[in-house]
C-alpha cells in the first residue's frame, strides 16, 4: 500500500478526530506535503457534515416506546384498561415489579397530556 | 452524570437513572437500528428489546469499551435478531429513511439522502457510526464484530461511492 492509500483509511477518523496521537500526527505529516490527500479530505469533512445533517433529519423513537420499556422491565402488565376518546380519557394501569407491591397508578389524559391522579407508589420515572 | 455513572446506577435497579439513560440513547439506537433495517416498526423493537436488554445486564458492563459502544453492540445484536425472525417470516417492508423535510425540499439534500440510501448497508452503519455517532474505527469494529481492517475499508469504499454520488 503506498502513503497515500495508507493515509486515506485513516481520513474519515482524522475528520472526526478519533484517531490517536500517533496516527493523526502521522497523517497530518503527510497532509502538509501531500495536496491531493488535502483535498480527499476536504471532501471528506464536507461528507460529514453533510451526513451528519441527514441523520440528525431522521425520525426520533415514538413516545410509546418508553411506555413499553417500563412495562415489561418493571413486571408483567396485567390490565390495561383505556377509557375515553381521542381527547380526553382515564386508564387505569397495575403491573407487578420484580420485587415490593404492585403498582397502582391512574392517569387522565387530558389533550395529550397526562395528569397523575393517584400513585400508590411514589419515585421512579414518568 | 456520565453515561457509565448512569449504568451503575441502573446495575443497582435505579429506575430514575434508566429513565435518563433512555432519554439519551433512544433515539440514537432507534436511527441506528433504521439505518440497518429501514423499517420504523421493527427499529422500535430494537430500542425496546436493547433498553430491556441493558435493564437487565447493566451489572455486566466491565467499562472495558465506552457506553455508546456497548449499547450500539446490544441494538446490532438486537437488529440482526429481529431481521432473522422477519426474513423466516414475511417479507418487511422497507421504507425512506427519513421523513419528507415540511420545508422546501433541497435538491441537495435529497441527493445526500439518496446517496445514503443506495450503500450498501455494511458500509451505511460505518457511516452513521463514524458520521453520526463520532466513534473511532476500533470502537466500530468492536460493535460489528470484524477487524479493524475491514471498518476502514468500507468507509474507504462507501467514501469513494458518496462522493462518485455527490459530485
Ligand atoms: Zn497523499
Amino acid at each position: 500500500m503506498t502513503d497515500c492509500a495508507k493515509i486515506r483509511e485513516l481520513l474519515s477518523w482524522y475528520a472526526n478526530k478519533t484517531l490517536s496521537r500517533g496516527e493523526a500526527q502521522a497523517v497530518a505529516q503527510h497532509l502538509a506535503s501531500c495536496s491531493a490527500c488535502r483535498d480527499e479530505l476536504a471532501q471528506i469533512v464536507q461528507l460529514m457534515w453533510e451526513f451528519n445533517a441527514t441523520f440528525a433529519q431522521m425520525p426520533s423513537a415514538p413516545k410509546k416506546t418508553w411506555d413499553k420499556v417500563i412495562a415489561s422491565t418493571r413486571g408483567i402488565a396485567i390490565t390495561q384498561l383505556d377509557v375515553g376518546s381521542f381527547l380526553l380519557g382515564i386508564s387505569l394501569g397495575l403491573s407487578v415489579p420484580r420485587t415490593g407491591l404492585p403498582r397502582v397508578r391512574s392517569d387522565l389524559r387530558f389533550f395529550g397530556q397526562k395528569i397523575k391522579l393517584f400513585d400508590n407508589q411514589k419515585g421512579g420515572t414518568q | 452524570m456520565e453515561s457509565c455513572d448512569l449504568l451503575d446506577h441502573v446495575a443497582r435497579n435505579d429506575e430514575r437513572a434508566f429513565g435518563r439513560l433512555y432519554e439519551r440513547f433512544a433515539d440514537r439506537i432507534f436511527r441506528y437500528a433504521l439505518t440497518l433495517l429501514r423499517n420504523r416498526h421493527l427499529a422500535e423493537e430494537v430500542v425496546q428489546e436493547t433498553m430491556i436488554a441493558i435493564w437487565k445486564n447493566a451489572e455486566s458492563f466491565g467499562g472495558r469499551s465506552q457506553v455508546s459502544t456497548w449499547i450500539f453492540g446490544i441494538a446490532r445484536n438486537q437488529a440482526y435478531t429481529l431481521l432473522r425472525r422477519e426474513v423466516a417470516g414475511e417479507r418487511r417492508s422497507v421504507e425512506k429513511l427519513f421523513l419528507p423535510d415540511p420545508a422546501e425540499e433541497v435538491e441537495r439534500e435529497e441527493q445526500v439522502r439518496a446517496a445514503m440510501s443506495a450503500l450498501p448497508v455494511g458500509q451505511r452503519e460505518v457511516v452513521f457510526l463514524a458520521f453520526y455517532e463520532g466513534l473511532s474505527y476500533g470502537e466500530i469494529a468492536r460493535i460489528l464484530a470484524v477487524p479493524e481492517g475491514t471498518v476502514k475499508s468500507r468507509m474507504y469504499h462507501a467514501k469513494q461511492k458518496l462522493a462518485g454520488a455527490l459530485t
